[in-house]
């Protein structure tokens, strides 16, 4: 995730760059030629220390060597992926854009992590030799050469993220620099990484079918599995992260409909999959996992603090809705455990939220929260109970599934079709009084603000200030308090000045808005200076203006479709991807086992 | 001051190392498996040339 632009002051001279791009450009070329021998001579006899490896490693973890090794190499690395994201957030969220050519660390991690699940499926892609078959499902790659179906997807996953890297520069070229973590090619680079986690359940499943190692004892089988999903429950939460970090740039019902979309799909599929209790196992993992990250880049490193859904209250959902008879019939499992998810689940997560949370789940917008979430609730839950089914190989017919995935997806479309749908209000002027409270090394202020008339109701979604970009640590919310009228008033101090840029927000309904407070000046994208002062009458405009000024607009409005619709298509891929490798693997079950036993729905 | 001068190309750049190789190594298996279906094609049919089918 890269939101760098250098003022002309810092940036690289022509020779610097080109230095780069010769030293870059050998090591790409001594990466592909090393890579690319080391799978030529494991293919061709040359060498065998890879099935050694994997023979070792399979033995311990009772697995085929092509699932055991690329399942160490996804484990180590989205571990590393997930670190980095987060550092990343954490150190836009505080300091803005980057300050020069390669001086993020934190990219360094993700673009390991995303090589590295590119490097785990292209292993179990060229493992298998002699001809031999990894599995029932595997792919013939040549006559002699076949490859697991989801050592296939892990390597498209891990691809998809990568090339998002480039693609994600050529979008801020043309767009500038808008910092949001829902810039389409930043959901390419987590929702490549994030889903190739469900590629790691499917390539265990395979190596579990091939027969060709001993089974697992279930014990072992039972707490691998469910850390997988809790690692699927990570890869499908990593979209929330605005949230995370209380600089959510859209609308707060986005909130409980992601989260209902994580726990829906991975809680019951890891219940109905896994067993009793997988459901807990992997909330435990999910929470243990973000609240080591959470730690290391907020107290180790330094940088803005962020927290996390909590998953263990819809995870009790899922798992005493599977007490009942619904467990005889999956899919009706899936979308009642949805329903619960969406409502019971959703009960314990406004606690959790209103308690960590920046922002309060308020009243105001409980009705069309549900409204989103329900249904897609009982879509995800259903989605995740077809994930299961298509695990033990028990797909319901094909137009039932068909129906299940379309169906969810134009649920999960609406939803954020609704969600994206904000208003900003004509001509509003907000009156902002300040007073100075802070040293004169470090500025902060309280503030008042008289907002238009009846610009709000009694319970709007957020009338808050956001200051961030501070530098360091540097975000600081503060959900102002109604003292009356029209009157709103700090709780806290905020910081002003240096690099801080300082709003008010304000959320209702529909209504999303933000006037400035304070805004440093900004050579790079010829921005002044927008000072503090004791009263200032300010326009109450489109967020976006300020939280991304860094955006430009000075391009023809097609070129934005064209690459929403160029990532939505890849998106679109993926997603066929992961339900093409499931089915392949299901169908293949069912056709080795006895007359296929369906699932009523 | 155009936008191109502002920005620091880094994305593209520090991905050369990690993107382009499993780019090729991605072309290289699909060139593979597009070689062996034309093999496997002429084997089947000794007789047709590809452009007869």
């Amino acid at each position: 995730m890269t939101y760098d632009i250098v003022a002309a002051s810092t940036a690289p001279t022509g020779g610097a760059a080109l230095d780069q791009v010769v030293g870059l450009s050998v090591a790409a070329a001594v990466i592909t030629a090393v890579l690319g021998v080391l799978a030529w001579q494991h293919r061709t006899h040359r060498s065998d220390w890879l099935e050694r490896v994997g023979d070792k490693l399979g033995a311990r973890m009772r697995q085929p060597g092509w699932v055991a090794v690329p399942v160490v190499i996804v484990g180590a690395s989205l571990v590393v992926a997930l670190l980095g994201y987060m550092w990343d957030v954490a150190l836009h969220a505080g300091r803005g854009r980057d300050e020069g050519p390669l001086a993020n660390p934190a990219h360094y991690l993700i673009l390991y992590g995303l090589f590295a699940i590119f490097l785990a499926g292209m292993v179990a892609v060229v493992y298998s030799r002699r001809g031999e078959r990894p599995g029932p499902a595997a792919v013939r790659i040549t006559r002699h050469w076949y490859a697991p179906v989801a050592g296939l997807y892990i390597a498209g996953c891990g691809l998809y993220a990568l090339v998002g890297f480039p693609l994600d520069d050529v979008w801020h070229r043309l767009f500038g620099q808008d910092v949001t973590l829902w810039g389409p090619t930043h959901l390419m680079l987590i929702g490549g990484a994030g889903l190739a986690t469900a590629g790691i359940v499917l390539l265990v499943r395979e190596g579990e079918l091939s027969g060709q190692s001993e089974p697992m004892p279930p014990r072992v089988r039972y707490v691998l599995l469910s850390v997988a999903f809790g690692a699927l429950l990570i890869g499908l939460s990593v979209f929330q992260g605005e949230f995370d970090f209380g600089i959510a740039q859209f609308r707060l019902v986005f909130a409980p409909f992601l989260i209902v979309i994580a726990a829906g799909v991975s809680l019951v599929a890891a219940r109905i999959y896994v067993g009793p209790g997988a459901a807990v196992v992997a909330a435990l993992f999910f929470l243990v996992m973000r609240g080591l990250v959470s730690l290391v880049v907020g107290e180790v490193l330094g940088q803005a603090h962020h927290v996390f859904p909590l998953y263990l209250g819809m995870a009790v959902v899922v798992e005493l809705v599977a007490l009942t008879a619904l467990s005889r019939r999956p899919l009706l499992l899936g979308a009642v455990a949805g329903l619960g998810l969406g409502t019971v689940g959703l009960a314990t997560e406004l606690l959790w939220n209103d308690r960590f949370f920046a922002f309060d789940w308020t009243r105001g917008m409980w009705a069309e929260g549900l409204a989103m979430a329900v249904p897609t609730a009982v879509a995800a839950g259903l989605c995740g109970a077809l994930f299961a089914l298509g695990l033990q190989g028990r797909l319901p017919a094909r137009p039932v599934s068909a129906s299940i995935v379309v169906g969810s997806l134009a649920v999960v479309s609406l939803g954020v079709a609704n969600g994206l749908w904000a208003t900003v209000p004509d001509d509003a002027e907000v009156v902002i009084t300040t007073t100075s409270v802070g040293t004169e090394a470090e500025p902060e202020v309280r503030v008042q603000v008289e907002l238009p008339d009846g610009l709000v109701d009694d319970d709007p979604t957020w009338v808050q200030v956001t200051a961030w970009q501070g530098g360091g640590a540097g975000v600081v919310t503060d959900a102002l308090e109604h003292v009356g009228g029209d009157t709103w008033a700090s709780t806290k101090p905020v910081p002003v000045g240096g690099t801080w840029k300082t709003l008010l927000r304000v959320q209702d309904g529909r209504m999303l808005t933000a006037a400035p407070i304070f805004m440093p000046a900004d050579p790079a994208i010829d921005a002044e200076e927008i000072p503090v002062e004791a009263t200032a009458t300010r326009t109450l405009g489109p967020e976006i203006d300020l939280l991304q000024r860094e955006r430009t607009s000075d391009h023809p409005a097609w070129t934005w479709a064209m690459a929403n619709a160029v990532v939505l298509l890849c998106s679109l891929a993926m997603i066929a991807g992961i339900c093409w490798s499931v089915g392949r693997v299901a169908s293949r079950i069912e056709g080795s086992a006895r007359p296929a036993e369906r699932v009523d729905a | 001051m155009t936008a191109e001068v502002l920005l620091a190309h880094h994305a593209a750049l520090l991905a050369v190392p990690a993107v382009l190789p499993a780019v090729i190594l991605a072309g290289v298996v699909l060139w593979i498996v597009r070689k062996d279906r034309r093999e496997q094609a002429e084997a089947d049919h000794p007789d047709d040339t590809l452009e007869d089918r």
